[in-house]
């Protein structure tokens, strides 16, 4: 088990809060730093409670289509970028007010960086919500990018503090004589979490350009991309295991136990995945189609590559398992789509 | 598809709760550190200190602390290393901020102008500091304009190092001992023993002090006399010698010693641990620099307690200054054997116990201190210095008229900087 003595780099950070929080020169420039934020999140609302509507009925009146799509981009930009814009505006003015006061202002020269971030980070949302459907962006939002920025401001607030490797370094647990660091955890874990998430997002948003954009086929798209996704995804492993340092009879171990549970209880995962990439590159089955599978009819919704997705008759959502279409009898009976 | 403009994921339960656990955060943590701390059961006291010493010299510094709060429970010190390249800036980076530590040890002295210019450091003076017991021309050394910005906690000068297993391999009386005097000194390097002389202004400064020179004159300016001139004739004698190898390049010298290549060599006391671990056990012998007309004295280098301005507990830092200072800790500090020199009068070490402090001891009582106001301009003097060194040793120059060309050049470099 680590000692007390071990973590002492993640205590210092702590004492060192306590050290520098009890100077007033710190207290004042965190007021500061925090009237800034509410004041601008307060106006910011207020504004785009005031004039969001009358702007998107502006906006939804415009006859040309492409200028209202135009339109959609530019507002969704303003209302997400009108923020970190306030919120500069301010700590502007009151870095101004500090300096001529002589208050010291290296906080507030330090935040100017997070605003800088959550400028660039609301650039990105507005454009994500204005290319892909709300629910996908959302989903990106909320569970990428914004944890993102919360881990970057989090670096960066303890960077001031200390340095980071410090931190990094500390080793948590000591398993079969390979320590694990805080940083490997976290490369381990909330790495390949990140990593795991942009390889989705940048998928999708291939898969977007290359349908909408260049015309290509949905299916052969999606095949190859969900392909390479999980090539960057089995390298980010890779990356990951690598942080642990293991030596070579460790990782022989790892992978002998991994082998025999693939063969007995990954082997249907894989089964599914092998049938997917299949069904994909074959193009033998596409969003639209009507099948008949065991005598029930039922339209394909979604393909990916572990299940497609359909539609019964009684408007029943199946998932179902990607190797089932190379076990069983099925048959298309026509593309629902184009159907007159 | 698109983006929706009434932008309801912008009013989420999530995103609100977020900022919500965000703010409470910060104003939990500004009460936190804003409160006293009078009310929590133990009181306790955090200062932040900072020092440039490497390792293992950094865990002595720790353990001295460490005695400090061991008598004082309610304090705990969070000691950094910084490196001495980062350190003026680092402090003006965070200063600005209000981020600074409570304490600082050891950054060189020009550095510690930058932070008295950006009036950063505490006046000492009136605070009833007791440095009685420290050597009086190190505290002056420190004076700024009727200020003192720092005490000094040790030091560090250049000594002759001597290697034991090659003076008693060459010597067949089999009472071999360091030589004393310079002309003993080239005695050694004639009778066989190789000697490493570094000859860059600020290692072979002690020469300068051999012959009865100083580094400044009454009026508190830099002087360079034909003391200087004295110096450079004697080692222009001493390279004649084949085994006696003057060269700047002090790097080179010191791992030509650490082989075990030369019996004798002029060198930092700070290096002491590296030499003890690169010749072995017992190999490594200490002496006093050979004295000349008068007594040799090298510059030291001083290892300074600053506080900063902008702590909040000032009584509680002059406190552990005031602990470190003392002679108990002077005296623990020179038992270390790193090579860190106490700054205490009063101290004494016999020879036959402690013959590398004794020496160290001995040592800084003859070394000379460029003062904190010069701190800036003796790096000037050290390029001009060490130019005409080599000049002189490379024959292009008269050591005669040496003193007057370096004050020249000098005086030109300082105005250029203006």
């Amino acid at each position: 088990m680590p000692t007390v003595s071990e973590f002492q780099p993640l205590f210092d950070v702590i004492n060192k809060f306590r050290v520098f929080l009890a100077r007033p020169p710190v207290q004042l420039q965190l007021a500061a730093l925090l009237l800034i934020l509410v004041a601008a999140g307060i106006l910011s609302l207020l504004i785009w409670k005031s004039f969001g509507p009358s702007l998107q009925q502006w906006r939804d009146q415009r006859k040309r289509s492409w200028l209202q799509a135009i339109l959609r981009v530019v507002i969704a930009e303003a209302r997400s970028l009108s923020f970190p814009i306030i919120a500069w505006g301010f700590l502007t003015l009151t870095h101004y007010i500090f300096r001529q006061r002589g208050y010291l202002d290296g906080l507030l020269v330090g935040f100017s960086w997070v605003i800088g971030t959550l400028f660039i980070f609301r650039i990105i949302v507005g454009l994500m919500y204005a290319i892909l459907d709300a629910k996908t962006s959302r989903q990106y939002h909320l569970y990428f990018l914004r944890p993102l920025l919360v881990i970057l401001i989090l670096i960066e607030l303890v960077s001031r503090l200390t340095e980071v490797s410090n931190i990094a370094n500390i080793v948590l647990v000591t398993l079969a004589s390979i320590p694990l660091t805080i940083r490997a955890v976290a490369i381990a874990t909330i790495g390949l979490y990140f990593w795991s998430m942009a390889t989705h997002a940048i998928e999708d948003v291939l898969h977007l350009f290359a349908t909408q954009y260049a015309k290509l086929d949905s299916g052969n798209a999606r095949a190859v991309l969900t392909l390479g996704r999980y090539v960057a995804l089995a390298l980010g492993i890779v990356f990951a295991l690598s942080q642990f340092q293991l030596d070579a009879a460790t990782v022989a171990a790892i992978t002998g136990g991994l082998s025999i549970g693939v063969g007995f209880g990954l082997r249907e995962i894989l089964s599914n995945f092998i049938s997917g990439i299949l069904l994909l590159f074959e193009r033998s089955l596409h969003p639209g189609d009507v099948i008949d599978m065991d005598g029930q009819l039922s339209v394909v919704q979604s393909l990916s590559v572990p299940a497609t997705v359909v539609r019964t008759l009684n408007n029943e959502e199946l998932v179902i398992p990607n190797q089932t279409f190379f076990t069983r009898q099925w048959q298309v009976l026509g593309d629902f789509m184009s159907s007159p | 598809m698109g983006f929706n403009i009434t932008g309801r994921h912008h009013r989420s339960t999530v995103i609100r709760f977020f900022d919500v656990i965000v703010i409470s955060l910060l104003i939990g943590l500004m009460t936190w550190g804003c409160q006293t701390r009078q009310d929590m059961e133990v009181p306790r006291v955090t200062l932040l200190a900072w020092h440039d010493w490497p390792e293992p010299q950094a865990a002595m510094l720790r353990d001295l602390l460490d005695d400090f709060t061991t008598i004082h429970p309610n304090v705990k010190i969070v000691v950094e290393y910084v490196s001495g390249k980062d350190f003026d800036a680092k402090f003006l980076n965070q200063a600005r901020a209000g981020l600074a530590p409570d304490l600082i040890l050891g950054p060189e002295l020009y550095l510690l102008n930058d932070l008295i210019k950006a009036d950063l450091l505490l006046n000492l003076l009136h605070f009833g500091l007791d440095g009685a017991d420290l050597l009086p021309h190190t505290v002056e050394a420190l004076m700024v304009e009727g200020k003192l910005y720092g005490v000094p906690f040790a030091a560090h000068t250049n000594i002759l190092y001597y290697n034991k297993s090659k003076l008693k391999a060459t010597d067949q009386t089999g009472a071999a001992s360091p030589p004393k005097t310079l002309d003993a000194l080239l005695a050694e390097a004639k009778a066989g023993r190789r000697v490493a002389l570094p000859t860059d202004f600020y290692h072979a400064y002690w020469g300068i002090k051999a012959f009865g020179g100083s580094m400044l004159d009454e009026k508190g300016q830099f002087a360079l006399d034909e003391t200087f001139s004295a110096w450079l004739q004697w080692l222009v004698k001493a390279q004649e010698e084949p085994l006696m190898i003057l060269n700047n390049d002090y790097d080179a010298l010191f791992n030509t010693f650490a082989d075990g290549e030369a019996a004798y060599f002029v060198g930092n006391s700070a290096d002491l641990l590296t030499l003890n671990e690169r010749l072995g056990k017992g190999v490594l012998g200490t002496a006093v620099l050979p004295r000349g007309p008068k007594a040799s004295g090298a510059l030291m280098d001083l290892e300074v307690l600053s506080i900063s301005k902008q702590s909040v507990q000032t009584e509680l830092c002059l406190e552990v200054v005031q602990f470190l200072i003392n002679r108990v800790h002077q005296r623990k500090l020179a038992m270390g054997d790193f090579g860190q020199i106490p700054v205490s009068r009063s101290l004494r070490f016999d020879s036959r116990l402690l013959p590398v402090a004794a020496t160290l001891s001995q040592q800084i009582r003859h070394t000379s201190i460029v003062p904190l106001v010069h701190a800036r301009q003796q790096e000037d003097l050290f390029t001009v210095g060490d130019e005409i060194y080599l000049q002189v040793l490379g024959g292009e120059l008269e050591p005669d008229i040496a003193p007057a060309t370096a004050l020249q050049r000098f005086g030109r470099l300082v105005s250029e900087r203006r």
